[in-house]
């Protein structure tokens, strides 16, 4: 559905977007984590065709956006991180304005119109000026302005930034909802939990690079397959990585002086037996912290910082 | 385009205030203006309170004196006889200005000799001490002209009254002769005066009635509504600033929408919303009776359009040159303000110094106010403003069209 190729984007002597590669796949949702600044939104800008990309190709259905960026719009829709609607206006002519921008006119506009309205949960204040809406509100509707043109592939630049938590569940709700209707998601947000629980596979972005992309649990095999301890205190990395060697179905995912990441794997000696030998090796540990891994693990591996630095 | 133009008319339909109060503001200002200017106010000019002190105390300054007790003075002065505490009552500020007639004044007026007349102003008061000074140096002109023209006679005046006993009759009557010849003499000079002063005001409002009155409001209306509907250009205009803010610039240009198409239909919008702007005023002022027919609805029209045009195209220019809102609010009611001084929004064309009336030409005001002024109150046809159709129109077509260039480029280099 949509194919990216090597794309980049310098803003004076930032790197914005440095030669990103990705596939979305049609009826999935695919998803762009990373913290703010990390080129998430520079990238969508680029895939709408709002910006030029200094280098790299945007394909969508197979059309090249930069050989026929009116025939890739019509396919597109894009839902922007602000809630870009005209308050003065009623939700209902909102979604008429745009469907009118799209080519839409008469009943089949009209019951588009509908059919949104109640798909967002918007249709009993449909004729009231948007100005009088809840945030969460606006963001539904923000949202169905995007899908007027029922369009085969939806942007989502972080739509659920600064709502409440209600209000979040409805839109991550709505969304499934949309891929349900064999519609495409491109979704992107600096929320982990997001972005695990709604998407089928995920590209991790810093820094305008694409760190690592699959399903949730090729990611997630990156951290090795069993509990991951935490350690941290007075030892060396050498220190250790000799522990590491001697304990059984012990894999070091991230060693340094001071601190470590190690799975202990589901077919190895257990997280107890684990434990009692590393203290066994005289380890000066200050902080000991065991979890199933996530995503945030992950981010910090890549990294070496937390997601939310 | 026209999806866009109608959105924008649908949300000005639904928040009317920036847009009433546009209205608003010529109406206003014309109701304020003309009841002013054309005597509605039954408000009476305030008489200006003026001390007299008559050090001389004699025949001629009581003469003079005495004419503050004439009904047309009393009108418009409050002449109070004071003593010399008058000085003390100046320095308090109880009049506009105290007028002094010095010992000797008359015997000096009378041998021919040099005298003055003292005005002490009151410093915290403007108009009103400077009408005292004008009027005591006409008074002293009247006295010297008097002087001159009665020669000897004062003399032998001055020595009749010095005496002791009562003149003679023979010598009353001598004198009386020689002051006539005198007169008969200068009547040819002096009579009729060549100026006369007639009150242009109660000469029309007896010709035709309320027509004076109402052209004055007309009038006005003229030349606020000029200003007005620049002031609405530039909120329609502006409309593209908040669109970017508010990003719906950018939603619009990740439709099928092309930027042409965009920024052209902004330039439509503020063209047909001021005219919608323009044709309710004129509604209204034809209601009102400011406007009367035979009127060349076709010429009004063509003029309208050509405004809007050229209101709308000069400040899409202004705008295309501005990189945020704040600027291009600042820099707009600067350029429109300015216009309307120089134009005749403010002041009318009529009466601009001579160096503004040069400057003039160089305001959309000006044609658009001098166009409508012909049409609306002057009943002129299409080729008697078919000039200011044409300048007006050929601005806009000028401007609309660099702004549009510039703002398409604008918005491709990133100013979503």
């Amino acid at each position: 559905m949509l194919e990216v190729r090597d794309l980049r984007k310098k803003f004076g002597g930032l790197t914005a977007v440095d030669g990103i590669s990705f596939d979305v796949r049609e009826g999935e949702i695919y998803g762009l984590l990373g913290p703010n600044g990390a080129g998430k939104t520079t990238c969508i800008s680029m895939i709408c065709g709002l910006l030029a990309p200094d280098a790299g190709t945007i394909k969508v259905d197979g059309i090249p956006l930069d050989q026929n960026p009116r025939e890739v719009k019509r396919r597109l829709g894009v839902v922007p991180q602000e809630t870009a609607i005209y308050m003065d206006l009623s939700a209902r002519e909102n979604l008429h304005f745009w469907g009118g921008i799209y080519g839409m006119r008469g009943p089949a506009l009209r019951s588009r119109i509908d059919e949104l309205l109640a798909l967002v949960g918007l249709d009993d204040r449909a004729k009231e000026p948007v100005k009088n809406f809840s945030g969460g509100m606006k963001r539904r509707l923000n949202l169905a302005l995007g899908m007027i043109h029922d369009p085969r592939l939806l942007l989502l630049d972080e739509p659920t930034t600064g709502i409440d938590p209600q209000a979040r569940v409805n839109i991550l709700d709505i969304v499934r909802d949309i891929v349900k209707r064999g519609r495409t998601v491109l979704y992107t947000t600096h929320y982990l939990e997001e972005a695990e629980e709604l998407c089928h596979r995920l590209a991790i972005m810093d820094h305008g690079r694409l760190l690592v992309q699959g399903t949730i649990p090729e990611l997630k095999a990156h951290l090795g397959e069993g509990t991951l301890l935490t350690l941290s205190g007075g030892f060396s990395e050498a220190t250790v990585m000799a522990a590491v060697e001697t304990i059984a179905g012990l894999v070091p995912i991230e060693v340094q002086a001071g601190r470590a990441m190690l799975s202990v794997r589901r077919d190895g000696a257990g997280v107890s037996r684990t434990l009692e030998a590393l203290y066994a090796r005289d380890l000066q540990l200050d902080d000991v912290s065991i979890k199933e891994p996530n995503l945030e693990d992950l981010f910090l591996k890549l990294t070496g910082r937390e997601l939310r630095d | 385009m026209l999806n866009l133009i109608l959105k924008d008319l649908t949300r000005r339909w639904r928040s009317p205030v920036p847009t009433v109060v546009m209205l608003i503001f010529p109406l206003f200002m014309t109701l304020m203006i003309g009841t002013i200017s054309s005597g509605f106010s039954d408000e009476k000019t305030p008489r200006i309170k003026v001390f007299l002190l008559d050090r001389d105390d004699s025949a001629l300054t009581r003469f003079i004196l005495g004419g503050f007790q004439q009904e047309e003075m009393i009108k418009r002065f409050d002449g109070v006889v004071v003593g010399e505490e008058g000085f003390a009552l100046m320095e308090k500020g109880d009049a506009s200005a105290l007028v002094v007639f010095p010992k000797g004044f008359s015997d000096s007026l009378l041998v021919g000799n040099t005298t003055a007349l003292q005005v002490v102003r009151n410093p915290a008061e403007g108009i009103f001490p400077e009408i005292i000074e004008i009027g005591a140096g006409v008074l002293g002109t009247y006295l010297h002209n008097g002087v001159k023209l009665a020669g000897d006679d004062l003399a032998r005046i001055q020595e009749l009254a010095t005496r002791d006993e009562f003149p003679r009759t023979g010598q009353i009557v001598s004198l009386a002769g020689s002051i006539m010849d005198h007169i008969t003499q200068a009547r040819p000079v002096l009579l009729p005066p060549l100026v006369q002063i007639t009150s242009v005001k109660e000469k029309a409002a007896a010709k035709s009635g309320d027509s004076g009155r109402n052209a004055i409001f007309g009038y006005v209306m003229v030349m606020t509504t000029v200003m007005a509907v620049l002031f609405i250009a530039t909120r329609a205009i502006m409309d593209l600033f908040e669109e970017r803010q508010s990003g719906m610039l950018r939603r619009q240009l990740v439709s099928p929408l092309g930027i042409s198409q965009i920024v052209g239909g902004k330039i439509v919008f503020g063209v047909l919303f001021s005219l919608i702007v323009l044709a309710i005023l004129a509604l209204i002022g034809a209601v009102l009776r400011w406007y009367h027919p035979p009127i060349d609805g076709l010429a009004v029209l063509l003029l309208s359009v050509s405004f809007s045009l050229a209101s709308c195209g000069l400040l899409a220019l202004v705008f295309s040159l501005v990189r945020t809102l704040k600027q291009a609010g600042g820099l707009s009611w600067i350029l429109i303000m300015g216009m309307s001084a120089v134009g005749g929004s403010m002041i009318p064309l009529d009466v601009l110094p001579a160096a503004l009336k040069r400057v003039a030409p160089m305001t959309l005001n000006y044609w658009a106010v001098d166009g409508y002024t012909k049409l609306l109150l002057g009943h002129q046809a299409l080729a008697d403003v078919a000039r200011n159709i044409g300048t007006l129109a050929l601005l806009g077509a000028v401007t609309a069209g660099v702004a549009y260039v510039l703002m398409v480029r604008k918005v491709r280099r990133g100013f979503a």
